[in-house]
């Protein structure tokens, strides 16, 4: 992990432990994998909030339906198997790619890539820092 | 493994054709094809998938063609087209307010659209949620004005013009969201949406695009390729196979096979509606679905008239305009579009009159050449365009696109470098800290003599409006090209854009 990840990972300002935000859009099998860990493991990942989309061929998904949920990664998750934990919910997903926004990029991982665990976790670790 | 099962997706944002690759290995089939004196090869050893892939790759390029040279032919992408015009003078015109106001901001929340519409409790409570910078200092948001419905209902007569912050700043954001909302009400119809479908406009031009896949299918291989890649495609649960088995399903309900040349000229009848006569019911869902109930009722007619002939008839029992009708319209709204850029360059003390209204006049003029060569050969010999085998064979007569390969979610490995990487004719974007790895490029294509477009144009108004969707879009931010272009423009000063989460 790199330092300037570690170091997002401090307490802030208030002294409150560090958590990033993240907004993830996927079909319904890819989500109910999220809301389950979610629920198994809530002192690592917690659900802020939940929508479905109106018309997701819009946003470039091969399904009618997809979800969407704002997520609050907490350290622990961070730290450690973020990137894989999202590579194997991806493998469960059945549409054609995954799309997870974060405060500082939105970036979409298609299926098809057929990308790594190392790939994802490079890729978000690159996307969850300020550049 | 899966496989990419699209490899296209026009967007007038990129006046041209785009090719899409997920993978290396889907782009690797492409580059084979491209050096190939002939069609690909296709092993008996292939699965299913691996023969849609290869097919797909081989027939992508007319599909995308097609795309291209319908858009120069169709009011509704002329009305989207002129929209997303106007929306980037809106808002080229606001942006030095909103990147050379006070030092101190460090962040710019994004899109500015939703960040507006947010009150300062709102605002607040994004910034909070955000992560402890690592140079330890507070998220200074670019300060942008809240806007209330007083202000988002402000109709203003004609654009407005930024002399200074305040009052017309509001009123520029709140006609920069009011154009996506326009923009919005046209491609997307909430009256053709049920619980387990969407039928939207993309849908009947995506049809377009598939019979001539189909059709250069047929020409490069033959029957039973063609046959797989249909079926294929009919099974798969993509919106693809959806418009495509729909319209199987209104063919076999008459006892037919699908007929491509009259399913063609279904879709251009539908396509062709003219917003200005009809207004909400030139949706092409809507005629589509109008001229399906009427054959369905009356059968196709047998009286001769050729394609202009059908034509006629569907509009007068449809009640709605004729094809004609819709050749007038897109030609009157893409020259509109011209007409009011050339207007803007003429005011005074316009920021985006004065640095890029010149060259978006150069790039509209091609624009209502290409539109007004292609309705001239469409009025002359309509079956030469409607028609697939008869398309294929005379594609050169129509305009010449510029050719742009896209990674698609990610970046493609280059093995080239330096000048080797980025040969004559070839414009390269490079992935932002990371130059072997390519994220878009326009590579040397000529399929006719028709070249209205010069590649440098389209590749610059392409930057343009990923911008301004990077800036105000609120959806499709994934799209590499759109994150590229937003994180591309901000890589040179101290302001960074934060994605708002809700």
């Amino acid at each position: 992990m790199s330092e300037q990840n570690s170091q997002n990972l401090r307490s802030n300002a208030k002294g409150q432990p560090q958590h990033v935000r993240l907004k993830l859009i996927g079909d319904d099998k890819f989500i109910e994998q999220v809301r389950r860990f979610a629920s198994q493991e809530p002192d690592k990942l917690q659900v802020e909030s939940e929508g479905k989309d109106d018309d997701p061929t819009r946003l470039g998904f091969d399904l009618m339906s997809v979800s969407a949920l704002i997520v609050i990664v907490k350290g622990a998750l961070l730290a450690g198997d973020l990137g894989m934990r999202i590579w194997r919910w991806m493998q469960i997903s059945e549409a054609n790619k995954i799309v997870i926004q974060t405060p500082f990029e939105t970036i979409e991982f298609h299926k098809a890539a057929a990308l790594t665990e190392e790939d994802v976790r490079k890729r978000l670790s690159a996307v969850m820092q300020l550049r | 493994m899966a496989i990419q099962q699209d490899f296209g997706g026009f967007d007038p944002s990129f006046l041209g054709v785009t090719l899409r690759f997920a993978s290396q290995h889907s782009w690797r089939i492409y580059q084979d094809l491209v050096e190939s004196p002939r069609p690909l090869p296709l092993p008996s050893s292939y699965s299913v998938e691996e023969m849609f892939e290869t097919l797909s790759v081989t027939s992508v390029v007319s599909h995308e063609v097609r795309h291209f040279h319908d858009f120069f032919l169709t009011p509704y992408s002329a009305y989207v087209f002129r929209l997303r015009i106007q929306l980037l003078l809106n808002i080229f015109e606001l942006l030095p307010f909103i990147v050379e106001g006070d030092e101190n901001c460090n962040c710019l929340l994004v899109p500015i659209s939703t960040w507006c519409l947010l009150n300062g409790t709102e605002r607040n409570e994004q910034l909070d949620k955000l992560p402890q910078r690592t140079d330890g200092k507070p998220w200074v948001p670019v300060e942008i004005a809240y806007l209330d419905q007083q202000t988002l209902d402000f109709k203003p007569a004609d654009r407005v013009l930024l002399t200074s912050s305040g009052e017309p700043l509001k009123k520029l954001l709140a006609a920069a969201i009011r154009g996506r909302s326009k923009i919005h009400d046209l491609t997307y119809n909430p009256q053709t949406v049920s619980e387990k479908a969407s039928f939207q406009p993309w849908q009947i031009f995506e049809l377009s695009g598939l019979l001539i896949q189909m059709q250069e299918i047929w020409h490069s291989y033959g029957a039973r390729e063609t046959e797989c890649f249909t079926n294929y495609l009919v099974r798969s649960r993509t919106p693809y196979g959806g418009i495509l088995r729909a319209t199987w399903q209104m063919w076999s309900s008459m006892h037919r096979h699908l007929d491509p040349n009259l399913t063609s000229a279904i879709v251009m009848w539908s396509l062709a509606g003219s917003y200005e006569l009809d207004v909400w019911e030139a949706c092409p869902t809507f005629r589509f679905v109008k001229v399906w109930t009427h054959i369905r009722k009356s059968g196709i007619s047998t009286k001769g008239g050729g394609l202009n002939g059908l034509f006629k008839e569907w509009s007068m029992a449809t009640k709605l305009s004729t094809v004609d009708d819709g050749l007038n319209d897109a030609v009157k709204q893409f020259r509109s579009a011209r007409d009011a850029v050339e207007k803007c360059m003429q005011v005074k003390d316009s920021f985006a009159g004065e640095n890029y209204c010149p060259f978006l006049f150069r790039v509209l003029n091609g624009v209502v050449k290409a539109c007004e060569h292609m309705t001239k050969q469409v009025r002359e010999n309509p079956e030469l365009y409607v028609y697939p085998n008869l398309y294929l064979d005379s594609v050169a007569k129509f305009p010449n696109p510029v050719m742009r390969i896209s990674a698609d979610g990610g970046y493609l490995r280059s093995d080239r470098s330096g000048e080797a990487a980025e040969p004559p004719g070839h414009i390269v974007e490079w992935a932002i800290g990371d130059e072997s790895s390519v994220a878009s490029m326009i590579v040397p294509y000529r399929l006719s003599d028709f070249v209205f477009f010069d590649a440098e144009d389209v590749h610059e108004l392409a930057l343009m409006m990923e911008l301004t969707d990077f800036l105000f879009g609120d959806r499709a931010r994934a799209r590499t090209n759109i994150q590229r272009a937003g994180r591309a423009w901000f890589s040179n000063g101290s302001l960074r854009p934060i994605e708002i989460l809700r």
